[in-house]
């Protein structure tokens, strides 16, 4: 321990001050902590618990609130937000189910490694454990969902778990940290002692990983004929993009992306592969599986991913970069593991290969590779998979946005076909523009996603994909975004039914429908209306242009685009879940 | 069935033990027993927890998750070196008057000692290794055992290896803190 600050309690004070610390309630600390974490935009709701946060809200007019119309949507936001920018998003709630309501979106960006901080108020410490009014254990029910959590006892701690609290959430592998603060600790007053260092003896940020490590990747890479790079959310998270990609264009490696890790690479660069996995191009699976060599940067073997495990890349030697050691043999065991931070590791790999005299050639293999993407391109972009022109194809809606939307726009997507329509044809460039609830699988993600994007961007393009389905959970938004006159647009891909679950029973449950009919639906055009937003209806073909494009232009509010595709239309190709991804159903086998 | 005795020293923070044994039930792993306190130092803390495992990569990711928690300092698998494991039993034995010089006369081989002696009852208190409470469990059998309490175990490596590294280190490193975005002197007031 520091000899000047003994610590001689439990809960700290582990910190070192400078200055004759300013008197202050723990609501005041609350804003001061965030102000001196630079936060200038926080997404919230009120209610009891957190009132005094609320009353000091107003005396700090750096920091623009964002009340939002559900908890759930302020932590989609605050995410949105985190992965558009890298910097932590922070969202409030109150109390018990203000805070259950943010349990879903802690989830979701613990899934995928989003560094966003959740403040709570909590009921009075000497009624927790008394089922109080509006009382939920959410610290006990942060533990599975979250990077670390904190309830805070004394008023005295709250500077220094919030330094702790965005210290944990933005480095190493990101992820959430939840604050639950109980309504007396926000009221009592004490001295505001900011940390100027902390102690986490338990925590470690990954550097450089090491040398041997890295020669022995080296060495594998050298005497593979076959090498695939294998990129995951994790190059997104560390922004190792650009140098990856300079690694690729220079060793000449073929890449292929998970759904996390789309834009680390760009989509239609000649070494590029796509996404692999149980959505993947044929060609896509066939190159992992034919490969000699895997090069795994920031990914986890997740089961979407492998398809049967054992017979995942069963060819290939497995090189496994990352920056949590336990992703580690967690799924898959890898011949070479290196510990560090994506980017510093692949500056590392850069560095070495451009000492060579000679690189390898891989030029055979990309050819190889080449000749099947010709054999088993994904289905054709204009027809529906029906083959049909009269219909609009959801994969010609995805292709068209890409074009009109431009290389800078940013696009979230819910869950379910139209994620995998997106995933599979937008023409993603850059990383932190493709933005998806890809772990967890967090159906109303979208909506709320892009909001916190635009606020980040204003004045780049942000289009939420989704389905008819996913929309309707969490579309209360659309009042947040109308009141703010955010310029989004919001493209419905309208089956009238729950897509990708009718799908699976299509394909899987010998065509027994259970529970997939949304032909119900509300007038989404109607409903764009009452809430203040633009609504479009797109039926045929020839309008999805035009469309997309007024949708584009509008800069003072949201749009909603209702795009009418056939119920039966299909993802493919899809590998049935736990088989191998050589088994994959390419052809489309839907009715 | 392999079980294996992991110990692992945590920052002594509140809900550290909840956390803990949460991890278990999260991602599937089996916990049978579990025993925390101090260490030496206030602010460290001791959980040695006993799980069953069947494959090392299943122990790998254990440990590598239970290291992966914030408040986890380190984590040592006591089962792969020569240790000292104990755990304490409290077992109540009822026993009439006339057999009672016997059995603890006889329980002395055991090192049991009696703790707590009433007319038709006897408290015996070991502490000692899993296998010697399972054979004095048994040799109890033919009596009339009332209640049998166990705790859950301990353990240090034999000899001069230390089974944490840091356990003596009294000064962890501090992280300077980055003052968020902002530049360093221009820190907004509130």
């Amino acid at each position: 321990m520091n000899p000047q600050n003994p610590a001689t309690d439990i809960n700290g004070p582990r910190i070192e001050v400078g200055s004759t610390p300013k008197e202050m309630t723990g609501a005041e600390m609350v804003i001061q902590s965030l102000l001196d974490e630079g936060v200038d935009l926080v997404f919230g709701y009120p209610g009891g618990a957190i009132m005094p946060v609320y009353d000091s809200i107003l005396d700090a007019p750096q920091i623009r609130h964002i009340l939002v119309r559900h908890e759930q949507g302020a932590s989609h936001m605050a995410d949105g937000y985190a992965r558009a920018s890298g910097k932590v998003g922070v969202c409030i709630a109150t109390s018990g189910p203000g805070a259950t309501n943010l349990v879903t979106g802690l989830a979701t960006a613990c899934m995928d490694s989003s560094p966003i901080v959740a403040i709570t108020g909590q009921v009075p410490t000497g009624l927790i454990g008394t089922d109080a009014f509006q009382e939920a254990d959410v610290y006990g029910l942060s533990f599975s969902i979250t990077k670390h959590s904190y309830l805070i006892r004394r008023t005295i701690d709250i500077p220094r778990v919030f330094a702790e609290a965005f210290y944990i959430a933005r480095t190493g592998r990101p992820g959430p940290v939840l604050i639950d603060i109980p309504k007396d600790v926000q009221k009592q007053k004490g001295p505001y002692l900011r940390p100027e260092k902390i102690y986490l003896p338990g925590y470690e940020v990954p550097g450089k990983p090491s040398d041997e490590d890295l020669d022995r990747a080296v060495a594998a890479i050298l005497s593979s004929q076959r090498p695939v790079l294998y990129v995951g959310g994790g190059a997104i998270a560390s922004d190792a993009g650009p140098i990856i990609d300079e690694f690729v264009n220079l060793t000449g490696i073929p890449i292929t992306t998970t759904l996390m890790g789309l834009g680390a690479f760009p989509r239609y660069h000649e070494y590029s592969l796509g996404m692999l996995g149980m959505h993947g191009a044929l060609y896509t699976n066939k190159a992992v599986n034919e490969a000699d060599l895997l090069i795994a940067a920031g990914a986890r073997f997740d089961d979407r991913v492998t398809g049967k495990k054992d017979t995942f890349a069963r060819r290939a030697k497995i090189i496994h970069f990352d920056a949590d050691p336990a992703e580690h043999s967690k799924n898959v065991t890898a011949h070479v593991t290196a510990t560090g931070d994506l980017r510093l590791a692949f500056e590392a790999l850069l560095e070495r290969f451009r000492a060579m005299k000679s690189l390898p050639d891989f030029s055979g293999w990309r050819k190889t590779i080449e000749s099947w993407k010709n054999i088993h391109p994904l289905p054709y972009i204009k027809k529906d998979s029906h083959g049909s022109e009269n219909n609009i194809s959801p994969r010609y809606i995805i292709e068209e946005l890409g074009r009109l939307a431009g290389p800078d726009a940013y696009i979230t997507t819910d869950v379910g076909q139209h994620q995998m329509w997106a995933a599979q044809y937008y023409p993603c460039a850059k990383p932190r523009h493709f933005i998806t609830s890809g772990g967890l699988g967090t159906m109303g993600f979208g909506l709320p996603a892009a909001i916190g994007v635009k606020f980040k961007f204003p004045d780049q393009p942000v289009i939420s994909i989704s389905g008819d389905g996913s929309i309707q959970m969490n579309i209360q938004e659309l009042t947040t975004a109308v009141t703010h006159k955010l310029g989004i647009v919001v493209a419905i891909l309208d089956n009238q039914a729950l897509g990708m679950v009718r799908q699976w029973q299509d394909l899987f449950h010998g065509r027994r429908f259970s529970a997939i009919d949304l032909s119900d639906n509300p007038d989404f055009v109607k409903l764009a209306e009452a809430y203040g937003a633009a609504g479009e209806d797109v039926t045929r073909p020839e309008q999805v242009t035009g469309a997309l494009e007024r949708a584009l232009s509008r800069i003072d509010g949201p749009t909603i685009l209702r795009f009418r595709i056939r119920t039966q239309e299909g993802v493919f190709p899809i590998v049935p879940a736990g088989q191998s991804n050589e088994n994959a159903i390419g052809e489309d086998q839907c009715e | 069935m392999r079980m294996t005795t992991i110990s692992m020293l945590t920052e002594n923070r509140p809900g550290v033990l909840a956390r803990v044994c949460h991890l278990f039930s999260r991602r599937g792993f089996n916990l049978l027993s579990v025993c925390a306190e101090r260490t030496d130092r206030f602010e460290v803390y001791c959980i040695t927890v006993v799980v069953r495992c069947d494959d090392d990569r299943t122990l790998e990711q254990i440990c590598k998750q239970l290291r992966k928690l914030v408040d986890v300092e380190e984590v040592t698998i006591l089962s792969n070196a020569p240790t000292i494991e104990r755990q304490v039993a409290l077992i109540k034995v009822g026993v009439e008057e006339g057999r009672r010089d016997a059995l603890v006369e006889e329980s002395s081989h055991f090192s049991a000692k009696v703790v707590d002696l009433s007319p038709k009852c006897a408290i015996f208190e070991l502490v000692s290794d899993e296998f010697r409470i399972e054979s004095f469990l048994k040799f109890l059998e033919p009596y009339r055992v009332i209640e049998v309490v166990r705790s859950g175990k301990i353990g240090l490596f034999r000899g001069e290896r230390h089974s944490f590294a840091n356990l003596k280190q009294s000064n962890p490193v501090a992280i300077p803190l980055p003052a968020g975005s902002l530049a360093a002197g221009e820190r907004k007031t509130y």
